[in-house]
C-alpha cells in the first residue's frame, strides 16, 4: 500500500473514532477494553504487517474516541454557579445581533461565580438589549446570575450546540455598564475595517439589499426574520452565510487581482490564500468562516491543479485536523457537516460532470452551475431535512436564477464599500448598480418562496433515512467513478 | 474595432441616462399622487405617507431591521430623506425602530408628544434625535402639514400638555387626520376609549373613510360611539401574527362587522397600501 494511502486510512479511522464516541459513547472502561483487545491481537503477531496495520488503525480509532471523550467529560463536569457574577469582563466575540436582542460572549474568572478557587477563564453567553452599543474587545461591568445551559425541548440540543464552542454558562438577564475600556489588538482592527466597509454599503444601498450585500460579502444574519425565511424556503441561505461558496468566489477575484498586479499564477494563488486569511480575520474568526476558508481554498487549489478527483485526501486531512482541534463539531455542528459534505459532493461528482460536459453545449456556464448545485445538494439534503424538517423543492430553480448574478453582485458591493471610503459619490454610483442586481436576487427569491410547491415540510425523516441515503450515495459515487468512459 | 467600442460605450451611456431621467420623470408624475402604506412591521405601528419624493412616517414599529427593509421597499432607491417622522407616543412598538431610521435616513423633523417614559431605549432614541439635529416639534392640536399636491395632515389630539400623568402614554397618543379631497384617513396611535371620549366631547372632526384602528385592535379602544362618529367604510389593524397580547380582540372585530366596516390586517394582508391619484376619486387599495 502506498504510504499516503495508509496515512489516509488511519485518518479515516480517527474520524471514525470521533463519530463512534459522539453517537455511542464508550465509557472509560470500554476504551481500556478496546486497548486491551488490540494489544492482545498485536502481541502474539507483532511481525505480521497486516496485524500491525489493523493495530494502528484501531489505535487511531481509539484516539479519536479518547479525544472526543475528553471533550465530553468537560461538559459532564460542569458545576452549577453558586453566586451572582459581579465583575468587569471582556467581550471576546463580536456581539451577535438578533432582531430584538444581542448575544454577548464574555470571559469571566471561575472563582467569580463558582464556589471554587480557580482563576481559569470561562465563557459565558449573555443576552443583552439591542440598544447597547458594544463591540469586540470591549470591557463591560456586568451583574448577573449565571446558570448552566439546559435544554428546554427534546427537539434541539441547545446544550451541546453551545458546548461545542466551550460555552457552558448563560446569563439571560444582566445589568450591563460600559467602562469605555477597549482592548485593541490586531484582530480588533480587522473587525473594525470590516465594520467600516459594511457601514459604507449600508449608506449607499437601501435595505434589504444592503443587508444582502453585506451577507454575501461577509456572512452573518443581518436580514429580518421575514427575509431570512424566504431564503431558507428557497434553499438559498448558503449565499448569505459565510460558506465555501463565497470564499471560492472571493479567492477567484483575488487571483484575478493578483495576476493583474503582475504576479505569476502560482504566486497569485498565495496572494489569494493570504487574502482569505485576512478575510476570515475580518469576520472575527468564527469557526464557520475558518471552515469556509479551508473548504473554499481546498476546492480552488484542487481545480487549479486539475486534481479535483484526488482532493478527497486533502478534504479528509482538513476535516481530521478540525476534529482533532474540536471533535464535538462532527455531531453538534450542522455547519461543519454541511460544508464537509457539500465539498465532498463537489469533489466526488465534479470530475464525473466534467467528463460529461466535454463537447456538450455549456449555455454560458449555466449547465455547470446546475450540475455543481445538484452535486452539493444531494450530499447535504438528508442533513438539511433531518435538522430543519424542510425540503426546498424550488431550490434548484432558485440557485439557477440567482447564482450567476452573485459574483457580480459581490464585486459591485465591494466596490461600493471601497468607493464609499474614497469618495461618497463614487460609492453611490457603484451602489446603484449593485442595487439592481441585489434587488433582482431578493425579488426572485421572494417570488419563488411564494409558490405553493416551493417547499415541503417533512417531519418524519429518521436517522435510518439519513443512513440509507448516504449508503445509496456511496454506491452511486463508486459506480460513476469506476465507469470512466461512460460518455 | 476601436470605433465600435466607442459606439457601444456611448449607447450604454445614453440608455443609462435615459433610464435615470425616466425614473425622475416617473417620480415627479407620482408626486401628484398620494400613497398611504400601513407597513407590515409585525406587532407595532408604522405608516408611510408618501407624495412624490416627500415622505412622512408615522411610528417606526419596534424593530430597526424590519422598518429599514420596509422603507427600502417603498421609497425610491435614491431617496434617503424623510421629511418628517411622527412618534405618536413613547411605546416601544411605536418608536423601537427610530434609532436605526435616524442612522440611515436624513430625518428633517421629528414630531412627538411630551409623554415620557424612563425606558432606556427611549432615552437612547431621544439622544439619537438630538444627534440627528432634526427639527423637534412638540405636538399641538391644530397643527397642519400640507403636501404640495394639497393633501393635508391635521393634528387632532392630545389636547393637554402633560398635566396629568406623563406615564399614561397611550392617551398621549397623537391622533391625526389626513385629507386628500374626498379621501380621509384617521390615524389613532394607541388611543384608548378615554381618549376617544375626550375627542368626541371636544367635537373634533374625526369622520374618515379609512380608520387605523387604535392600539392594534385592543378591546380598550374603538368604542361603539367612536366608530359611529368616525363612520369608516374601511379599517386597518396593524398587528403581528400570533402576538402575545391576543390583538386584535374579537369584540373589536365584531364591533367593526356590526358597523359593516371592511377590515384589513397587516398580519394577514401584509403591507396595506392605498394609492390616491385624484382627490375626487376614491383611493385604490393594494394588498396581498
Amino acid at each position: 500500500m502506498h504510504p499516503s494511502k495508509i496515512f489516509f486510512s488511519f485518518l479515516l479511522c480517527f474520524i471514525g473514532g470521533v463519530f463512534w464516541q459522539s453517537f455511542w459513547p464508550l465509557g472509560t472502561n470500554g476504551l481500556w477494553l478496546g486497548l486491551a483487545i488490540l494489544s492482545a491481537v498485536l502481541i502474539p503477531n507483532y511481525k505480521n504487517k497486516k496485524i500491525i496495520f489493523i493495530f494502528l488503525a484501531g489505535m487511531f480509532f481509539l484516539s479519536g474516541a479518547v479525544r472526543t471523550q475528553w471533550e465530553l467529560q468537560k461538559v459532564e463536569k460542569i458545576k452549577e454557579p453558586t453566586q451572582v457574577l459581579e465583575a468587569t469582563v471582556k467581550i471576546i466575540a463580536e456581539p451577535d445581533k438578533k432582531e430584538y436582542y444581542q448575544n454577548l460572549l464574555v470571559e469571566a474568572r471561575e472563582d467569580e461565580f463558582l464556589s471554587e478557587r480557580s482563576e481559569k477563564l470561562t465563557r459565558i453567553l449573555i443576552r443583552a438589549e439591542l440598544s447597547k452599543d458594544l463591540q469586540y474587545g470591549e470591557k463591560i461591568k456586568i451583574n448577573c446570575q449565571p446558570e448552566t445551559v439546559k435544554n428546554s425541548g427534546s427537539e434541539f440540543d441547545y446544550k451541546m450546540y453551545l458546548a461545542k464552542d466551550e460555552i457552558y454558562y448563560l446569563c439571560k438577564k444582566a445589568k450591563i455598564e460600559k467602562t469605555n475600556l477597549i482592548e485593541e489588538n490586531l484582530y480588533f482592527y480587522f473587525i473594525k475595517i470590516r465594520k467600516i466597509l459594511e457601514e459604507k454599503i449600508d449608506q449607499a444601498i437601501p435595505q434589504p439589499e444592503a443587508s444582502l450585500a453585506n451577507g454575501i460579502l461577509f456572512g452573518g444574519n443581518r436580514l429580518s426574520e421575514e427575509k431570512q425565511d424566504i431564503f431558507s424556503k428557497t434553499g438559498m441561505t448558503h449565499i448569505v452565510a459565510v460558506s465555501g461558496y463565497n470564499v471560492t468566489i472571493i479567492a477567484q477575484y483575488l487571483m484575478l487581482l493578483g495576476i493583474w498586479l503582475g504576479f505569476w499564477r502560482k504566486q497569485a494563488f498565495y496572494f489569494a490564500f493570504l487574502g482569505i486569511i485576512i478575510f476570515v480575520a475580518m469576520i472575527g474568526f468564527p469557526s464557520s468562516a475558518v471552515r469556509a476558508g479551508v473548504m473554499g481554498l481546498l476546492i480552488l487549489w484542487a481545480i487549479k491543479n486539475g486534481r479535483l478527483a484526488n482532493a478527497d485526501n486533502a478534504l479528509i486531512l482538513a476535516g481530521g485536523i478540525m476534529l482533532l482541534i474540536n471533535p464535538l463539531l462532527l455531531r453538534w455542528d450542522i455547519g461543519f457537516q454541511l460544508s464537509f459534505l457539500a465539498t465532498l459532493g463537489l469533489i466526488k461528482m465534479g470530475p464525473f460532470w466534467e467528463r460529461f460536459l466535454i463537447g456538450k453545449p455549456k449555455f454560458l456556464g449555466l449547465v455547470e452551475i446546475v450540475l455543481m448545485t445538484v452535486s452539493a445538494q444531494i450530499f447535504v439534503l438528508p442533513i438539511l431535512i433531518y435538522n430543519f424538517k424542510l425540503l426546498s423543492v424550488v431550490s434548484l430553480l432558485a440557485n439557477l436564477a440567482v447564482l450567476p448574478i452573485i459574483p457580480f453582485a459581490m464585486l459591485l458591493s465591494f466596490l461600493t464599500a471601497l468607493g464609499g471610503l474614497i469618495f461618497p459619490l463614487l460609492g453611490q454610483i457603484f451602489g446603484y448598480s449593485a442595487y439592481f442586481l441585489l434587488k433582482y436576487v431578493i425579488e426572485a427569491v421572494e417570488w419563488m418562496s411564494g409558490f405553493d410547491w416551493a417547499f415541503l415540510e417533512i417531519n418524519n425523516f429518521s436517522v435510518a433515512g439519513v443512513i440509507f441515503w448516504y449508503a445509496g450515495l456511496f454506491w452511486l459515487v463508486k459506480k460513476i467513478n469506476t465507469k470512466k468512459d461512460a460518455f | 474595432m476601436r470605433f465600435k467600442k466607442t459606439v457601444y460605450l456611448f449607447l450604454t451611456f445614453l440608455i443609462f441616462t435615459a433610464l435615470i431621467l425616466g425614473l425622475i420623470i416617473l417620480t415627479l408624475k407620482k408626486s401628484q399622487q398620494l400613497e398611504v402604506s400601513f407597513l407590515n412591521v409585525g406587532q407595532g405601528d408604522a405608516i408611510l405617507i408618501e407624495s412624490g419624493n416627500r415622505q412622512v412616517l408615522i411610528d417606526t414599529g419596534k424593530n430597526g431591521r424590519t422598518i429599514l427593509e420596509k422603507l427600502g421597499e417603498e421609497m425610491p432607491f435614491w431617496d434617503r430623506t424623510l421629511e418628517m417622522v411622527i412618534v405618536t407616543h413613547p411605546d416601544f412598538d411605536h418608536y423601537g425602530g427610530l434609532s436605526e431610521v435616524l442612522k440611515y435616513y436624513q430625518v428633517e423633523s421629528v414630531f412627538k408628544t411630551e409623554a415620557e417614559t424612563s425606558a432606556e431605549e427611549w432615552q437612547k432614541a431621544k439622544e439619537d434625535i438630538e444627534k440627528e439635529k432634526s427639527l423637534v416639534l412638540n405636538s399641538t392640536v391644530g397643527s397642519e402639514l400640507i403636501f404640495p399636491n394639497g393633501a393635508k395632515l391635521e393634528i387632532l389630539y392630545p389636547f393637554s400638555k402633560v398635566e396629568q400623568n406623563p406615564e399614561d402614554k397611550n392617551d398621549m397618543s397623537i391622533v391625526a387626520r389626513l385629507d386628500f379631497g374626498k379621501n380621509k384617513f384617521l390615524f389613532t396611535g394607541d388611543l384608548s376609549q378615554d381618549g376617544e371620549v375626550e375627542l368626541l366631547e371636544y367635537g373634533a372632526n374625526i369622520s374618515a373613510g379609512i380608520l387605523k384602528i387604535g392600539h392594534h385592535g385592543s378591546k380598550s379602544s374603538s368604542s361603539e360611539k367612536f366608530l359611529e362618529k368616525v363612520n369608516p367604510s374601511e379599517a386597518v389593524i396593524s398587528v403581528g401574527e400570533k402576538n402575545s397580547y391576543g390583538h386584535p380582540h374579537s369584540e373589536v372585530l365584531e364591533r367593526l362587522e356590526r358597523n359593516s366596516v371592511k377590515v384589513w390586517r397587516t398580519d394577514k394582508n401584509g403591507t396595506v397600501k392605498y394609492k390616491c391619484k385624484d382627490p375626487e376619486d376614491a383611493c385604490r387599495l393594494f394588498v396581498n
